[in-house]
C-alpha cells in the first residue's frame, strides 16, 4: 500500500510536536527505535519522548553523517566527532540524555568522551564548579562528602 | 536533582582512566561517589582491616589485592561483597626487607585454609589466585579451591610451606590451570609430582616451578614428561638428588622453551647433549652453579636452532674455546651471563671474535 520510498523513510516526532522524516537506516541507528522497527509496532510516525526538536535534530545530523561516511576515511569521522561534540553544557547534558535513553552507541561514546576529556586533570573544586556549579551551595550544605577514607587505605 | 543520570556517568568514567581522576571524580558529590564505586573493577589494599568501611562501595570488583595480613573474617568479607572477583593477589610482603625470608612470615592471625574454602566458594569466576608466602594455607584451603574455581588459570603457592602431596592430587585434576608455582613448598615429593601428571592438568600446564623443593628426586621428574605442553620448567636449588637420569627425562619434553637447573650439582653433560638434541625450541637455559658440567656439555649447543639466552653464572669447566666455538656454531644466540672472575680466563681474542657476532656477554 505503501511506496518503495515511503517505506524506507520514518518520521520521528520531538516532544513538542515537531517531526522530522527521516530514512529508516538512519534512525535505526538508534538500538531503541531499531528495536520498535523490528517488532513492529511502529506506526508511520514514531514519538521521540524526552527530546526536544532542537537536540533531536543534532542527533539526526550526527546518525546522518555517520550513515554516509561509512565508506569515508576514519580520521574525517573523528574531526566531524569532536567538532560536533564541541558544544555548550547543555546542549551536552541534553544530548547525552537523548543518547542513552535512543542509545546510539556512537554518538554516546563520543559525547561521553568529551565529557570525559574534561574532566580529566581537574580537581574535585573545578569539576564541581564545572558539572554541578548551579547546585554547588546544595552540594556544600547537605550533600557534602566527608572523605570518611584515608588515601592509605587502599588505592 | 541530577543533571546525569547513573548510566550515562557510568559511560562517561569509563573513559576516564587515571587513578587520579577517578578519586577527583568520586569525590564530586554523593551521586559520583556511588557511581565511581559502581565501576570500579580493581583495588589495592593497605589497611585491610579497615575493608568494612570502604569494601562495600564497590560490588563489582574484579581485582582484589592486598601484601598484608588479612585475616580470615576479612577475607570472607571480601567473598561475599564482590561475587564477581577473578583475580585474588595475596603475595604477600612486609616492608621491612633484607632479613632472613624466613622470619618474616605473617603472625597467626592471617588467612588459613578456612579463609581460603569460604573464599573459593563464594567466588567461583577465579582465573589468578596469588598466595606467595601466605604459610598459614595447607593442603585443604588449596583442595577447596581447585575445586570450587573451575576456570583458574594462574596458582602461585610460592613459599606456602604447609603445602603437601594431597594439594597436588587436587591440583592434577585442574582443568584449565597453565601456570604453577611451587617454590620453596618443600614437602612435596615423588609421590605429589606422578598425581601431579597423571590428571587433566597434563594437557593445559604451560609454567611448572618447583624450585627449592629438595625432596624431590629423578623418580619424580621422570612424571615430568607426561606434560603435554610444557613451556617453561624451573627446577632450581632442588637438591643433590637431581641426577643426569632426572635430566634427561626432562630432556624428554619437546615443548620446552624456558629451563631453570640452577645449583643442581649433580648434573652433568649427558643431560645437556639429551636437551641440545631433544628441545629444538628450547629459548632459554640457567645452568647457574651446575659444578658438573663442562665444554663438552656446553658445545653440544652449536647447531641449536633456538636458543637465545644462556647462563653459566659459577660454572667452572670450560674454556674461552668451548664458549667461541659454541657462541659461532648457534646463530640464534643473543646473551650469556658469566662470572666477572671469569673475565681473566678467557683470552682477549676470542671475546673480541665473540662482541664481533650478535652475542652480548654479561658479565656479573
Amino acid at each position: 500500500m505503501s511506496s518503495s520510498l515511503e517505506k524506507n523513510m520514518l518520521i520521528l516526532r520531538s516532544s513538542d510536536g515537531e517531526e522530522f522524516i527521516v530514512p529508516e537506516v538512519v534512525a535505526v541507528m538508534s538500538k531503541a527505535i531499531k528495536n520498535m522497527v523490528e517488532d513492529e509496532c511502529a506506526s508511520n510516525t514514531i514519538p521521540v519522548p524526552n527530546v526536544d526538536a532542537n537536540i533531536l535534530a543534532m542527533v539526526i545530523e550526527f546518525c546522518k553523517k555517520h550513515d554516509e561516511s561509512e565508506a569515508e576515511a576514519a580520521s574525517d569521522l573523528k574531526t566531524f566527532d569532536s567538532e560536533f561534540v564541541n558544544r555548550g553544557q547543555e546542549a551536552l547534558y541534553d544530548l547525552i540524555t537523548a543518547a542513552n535513553f535512543r542509545d546510539v552507541k556512537e554518538l554516546l561514546d563520543a559525547l561521553c568522551q568529551n565529557v570525559a576529556e574534561m574532566i580529566k586533570g581537574k580537581s574535585v573544586h573545578h569539576i564541581r564548579i564545572q558539572f554541578l556549579g548551579y547546585q554547588l551551595f546544595e552540594i556544600l550544605t547537605s550533600n557534602f562528602i566527608w572523605n570518611i577514607w584515608c588515601d592509605r587505605d587502599f588505592d | 536533582m541530577e543533571r546525569f543520570g547513573d548510566d550515562a556517568l557510568g559511560l562517561i568514567l569509563k573513559w576516564v582512566d587515571d587513578p587520579n581522576d577517578r578519586k577527583s571524580f568520586s569525590q564530586v558529590c554523593k551521586q559520583w561517589l556511588r557511581v565511581e564505586g559502581l565501576n570500579r573493577l580493581s583495588i589495592r589494599v593497605f589497611e585491610p582491616d579497615l575493608l568494612i568501611n570502604f569494601l562495600p562501595r564497590f560490588p563489582n570488583l574484579v581485582s582484589f589485592q592486598s601484601k598484608k595480613v588479612i585475616t580470615n573474617a576479612n577475607i570472607e568479607l571480601v567473598s561475599k561483597t564482590c561475587p564477581k572477583l577473578e583475580v585474588l593477589n595475596l603475595n604477600y610482603s612486609e616492608l621491612r626487607c633484607n632479613l632472613d625470608e624466613f622470619d618474616d612470615m605473617p603472625g597467626l592471625d592471617d588467612v588459613n585454609d578456612y579463609g581460603l574454602c569460604a573464599f573459593a566458594s563464594a567466588c567461583n569466576k577465579l582465573t589468578n589466585v596469588l598466595l606467595r608466602r601466605r604459610c598459614r594455607i595447607g593442603s585443604l584451603g588449596v583442595i577447596s579451591l581447585v575445586h570450587f574455581a573451575r576456570k583458574l588459570v594462574n596458582l602461585d603457592l610460592g613459599r606456602c610451606n604447609k603445602i603437601t602431596d594431597e594439594a597436588l592430587q587436587a591440583i592434577g585434576s585442574a582443568t584449565s590451570l597453565r601456570v604453577l608455582n611451587l617454590q620453596g613448598c618443600w614437602l612435596i615429593t615423588d609421590r605429589g609430582l606422578a598425581s601431579l601428571a597423571s590428571g587433566s592438568l597434563s594437557r593445559t600446564l604451560k609454567k611448572l616451578v618447583i624450585a627449592e623443593c629438595d625432596r624431590i628426586t629423578d623418580d619424580g621428574l621422570l612424571h615430568l614428561r607426561e606434560f603435554h605442553c610444557l613451556e617453561e620448567l624451573n627446577l632450581g636449588e632442588c637438591g643433590p638428588k637431581v641426577t643426569d637420569t632426572g635430566g634427561v627425562a626432562i630432556a624428554g619434553i619437546q615443548t620446552l622453551k624456558r629451563l631453570n637447573f640452577s645449583w643442581l650439582i649433580n648434573l652433568s653433560d649427558a643431560t645437556l647433549v639429551a636437551l641440545a638434541q631433544n628441545c629444538l625450541n628450547l629459548e632459554a637455559v640457567d645452568l647457574t652453579g651446575c659444578e658438573s658440567i663442562t665444554g663438552y656439555g656446553i658445545r653440544a649447543f652449536v647447531n641449536h636452532e633456538a636458543l637465545k639466552e644462556l647462563v653459566l653464572v659459577s660454572c667452572l669447566h670450560f674454556s674461552g674455546e668451548d664458549l667461541e666455538e659454541m657462541v659461532l656454531g648457534c646463530q640464534t644466540l643473543r646473551y650469556i651471563r658469566l662470572d666477572k672472575r671469569r673475565r681473566m680466563w678467557i683470552p682477549n681474542e676470542i671475546q673480541e671474535i665473540i662482541s664481533n657476532s650478535l652475542c652480548w656477554l654479561d658479565w656479573t
